[in-house]
């Protein structure tokens, strides 16, 4: 029952939804839905799981989210968003707290390998830094992260070198533009884009299973 | 001006989750026309995803019934460690643990036998009984009071 506030009735505030609805929600998810969905978690998890291990990989990600929307961390509200809208934001913020715990948990073992390495005459980070933590070398890898990205990236625009749709496209996605908004600046039609969309993740995919770089 | 390497890595995350986004507003053909493009099955894959969301609904039944145990484990632990308190006078004590011997001869016997007589049982020791009883349920307290009522 809601509240007369000014003479007007103020709708009680919506109930999350019970464990029952969500897993009614899940099992009725269309396999297109469920399909975008995990392309989106792979696509979303890449290069975290690089960073920090199988336990940030698509399929992680899938279950912490879930689990997370089970046990009432995270509420969804039937009347404001379908579940594929929900469980899609569901992801997206679990997905940027991985990135911030990752990006930070680098930092400090990089701050503490640059301490180590200050100080004449004490014993090799490789040897010192704590079991648990990332070796040295893991911060070595962490450094050719740049290289990497930018023979990745480079490796990519070559392969599409003669056309220019798709580069245009990758520089779209690189400046974090959404699918209309590179439609209506390259004039293209939504069919047109997602064909483009097809051939580009499929090289990429290609290029990260054959190793990346340097072949 | 040139870039700096960190920059390409950042590059790359905002490709990645450009891309990933761009998966979410695909149509329905699109989708399965990727799908397909990979070598994959639509009905498999998408019984794959499925699969995802039951696993994590068992694990998450089994989590909320593990936590259910412990938390009955905890009542019961904390009923045992709880000293029981019998509300009642003396004589009202005596009473219930005189009915309670008359119901069960074969304790009654045994406690005549280390008391000779039950009138020499001493107040602190009738409670002392009870109390066990109880906790053994061997006796219900309420059934007690309501049968000595009568």
């Amino acid at each position: 029952m809601g509240k007369k506030i000014g003479g007007k009735v103020k709708p009680a505030p919506e109930a999350p939804a019970t464990v029952e609805e969500i897993r009614g929600a899940y099992v009725a998810l269309t396999p297109a839905e469920l399909l975008k969905l995990e392309k989106y978690s792979m696509w979303k998890t890449r290069g975290l799981e690089r960073m920090g291990g199988p336990e940030f990989s698509a399929d992680s990600l899938f279950g912490e989210a879930m689990m997370r929307t089970l046990d009432g961390s995270k509420n969804w509200y039937k009347s404001k968003v379908s579940f594929f809208v929900f469980f899609h934001g569901a992801m997206k913020n679990i997905a940027g707290h991985w990135h911030t715990h990752l990006k930070s948990r680098n930092a400090s073992f990089e701050a503490q390998n640059k301490r180590l390495n200050y100080r004449d005459g004490e014993p090799d980070p490789m040897d010192v830094l704590p079991a648990g933590g990332r070796s040295a070398e893991d911060v070595l890898i962490d450094a050719e992260d740049a290289a990497y990205a930018s023979d990745f990236i480079a490796q990519i625009k070559t392969k599409f070198s003669d056309d220019q749709l798709a580069l245009d496209v990758l520089d779209g996605w690189s400046a974090g533009m959404t699918p209309k908004e590179i439609q209506d600046i390259l004039g293209i039609q939504r069919r047109d884009f997602e064909t483009v969309q097809r051939r580009l993740t499929r090289a990429i995919d290609e290029t990260r299973d054959r190793g990346g770089v340097n072949e | 001006m040139n870039k700096k390497p960190g920059d390409q890595v950042v590059n790359l995350e905002i490709m990645f989750d450009s891309i990933a986004e761009s998966f979410i507003d695909i149509s329905d053909e699109g989708i399965f026309s990727a799908i397909k493009e990979e070598g994959r099955d639509v009905t498999v894959a998408s019984a794959r995803v499925r699969d995802l969301f039951a696993k994590a609904d068992k694990k998450f039944r089994q989590k909320s019934l593990e936590e259910a145990r412990a938390l009955h484990k905890q009542h019961v632990s904390s009923l045992h460690s709880r000293p029981l308190v019998i509300q009642g006078s003396a004589a009202d004590k005596r009473k219930w643990l005189e009915f309670a011997l008359l119901q069960k001869p074969e304790m009654g016997r045994a406690l005549t036998l280390q008391h000779r007589e039950f009138s020499s049982v001493t107040d602190e020791e009738v409670d002392s009984y009870l109390r066990q009883l109880i906790e053994l349920g061997v006796i219900n307290l309420q059934e007690l009071k309501t049968d000595t009522d009568d």
